[in-house]
């Protein structure tokens, strides 16, 4: 990625299995802004990794059918996502975790298995309204049989917290990608945070992109490109449709949303690519600006997202 | 359909297209 026009200063590390970046319009104010970064991710990552046999949601699935006590932290998060499914009717639920380990996703992406032959085929998720959480005793009673993958709003959920965080507490413009999923908090750049949009975020700064501002909330990118692997033979990737367990239709490569926040960005996009064709009307009718490309390449734009700027970009525009 | 502080929010501004070269961030599939 090509430095920014103006005086901001960025850092990038690895965390959560992707790539983190934070970025300050006050360029002495960074190393702050990315030890409240690494804070957060660390804290997140030992609340809501299912990956780690330490994390406090792996105790939570070992301590199934009884009410638990939980950390702030992990209390909010799944608030967060249960509020997710809450808002998409159950297009996005955490409640997904079994189906998303049986296509094998059962590790940190690094490690899954290339292909094995599929064991059992998932079937619909357990419902995320089979979940309480106590929000005010921070307490959880999770269903025993219920496995939960807060994948889909967790991380959005730290760009959040983190950016904002951030930008509270150095005075600056704050800017946190997580893999894609960007927050922005404080006052940006005069002309907006420049975003280069397309299908991997970590190639999408060199190739043709859209490029685009935005002034605050957040914008994040759903893929079906990304993460994925084989099972029995089969292309799969990460994105499961909770009401089957099946994996979500190929109708759409990647799905861009901007949003008031990282996670209602990221709920959107993943409720789309699950939502397939019927996605641009869905956003549409959210007044949720968007960019959607199918698996053949074309671009459709939906509720004020600015047509594609690329040369031959071919755009079907959706009106809100 | 849901909006509010109940449903997804839209942003306050949608994004604006930017020209030249240069960003803060990529969002791509992740």
């Amino acid at each position: 990625v090509k430095a920014p026009s103006t005086g901001s200063a960025r850092a990038t590390f690895a965390a959560l299995g992707t790539t983190a970046v934070v970025v300050v319009t006050e360029p002495r104010r960074l190393d702050r802004a990315e030890q409240i970064l690494r804070e957060v991710l660390d804290a997140i990552d030992l609340a809501c990794s299912r990956f780690r046999s330490d994390s406090e949601i792996s105790g939570l699935h070992a301590h199934a059918g009884r009410t638990a006590p939980a950390s702030a932290l992990l209390t909010d998060a799944l608030a967060v996502a249960l509020r997710a499914a809450a808002v998409t009717d159950g297009l996005v639920d955490p409640t997904v975790g079994a189906a998303v380990r049986a296509w094998g996703y059962d590790r940190d992406f690094a490690s899954v298995v290339p292909d094995v032959a599929l064991v059992e085929r998932p079937g619909p998720a357990p419902g995320w309204w089979r979940v309480t959480v106590d929000e005010r005793r921070r307490e959880i009673l999770l269903p025993r049989g219920v496995h939960l993958d807060l994948g889909a709003t967790a991380k959005a959920y730290a760009a959040d917290l983190a950016a904002g965080r951030a930008a509270r507490e150095t005075g600056c413009g704050v800017l946190v990608s997580l893999g894609g999923d960007v927050a922005v908090a404080g006052r940006g750049p005069a002309d907006g945070w420049r975003v280069a949009v397309g299908d991997d975020h970590a190639t999408a700064g060199d190739q043709p992109a859209d490029l685009v501002t935005v002034q605050s909330g957040g914008l994040a990118t759903s893929s079906t490109t990304r993460r994925t692997w084989r099972r029995g033979g089969r292309p799969v990737h990460h994105i499961v449709d909770p009401r089957t367990g099946d994996q979500a239709p190929p109708v759409w490569r990647t799905v861009s949303v901007a949003a008031g926040s990282c996670v209602d960005a990221n709920t959107a996009s993943t409720a789309a690519i699950v939502l397939g064709a019927a996605a641009p009307d869905w956003l549409a009718v959210r007044r949720l600006p968007a960019r959607l490309v199918s698996t053949d390449g074309g671009v459709t734009t939906v509720a004020g997202w600015p047509a594609d700027t690329r040369p031959g970009g071919h755009v079907q525009g959706v009106a809100a | 359909v849901p909006q509010g502080s109940s449903g997804i929010q839209p942003p306050a501004q949608a994004p604006a297209p930017a020209f030249g070269s240069g960003s803060h961030a990529s969002s791509g599939g992740s």
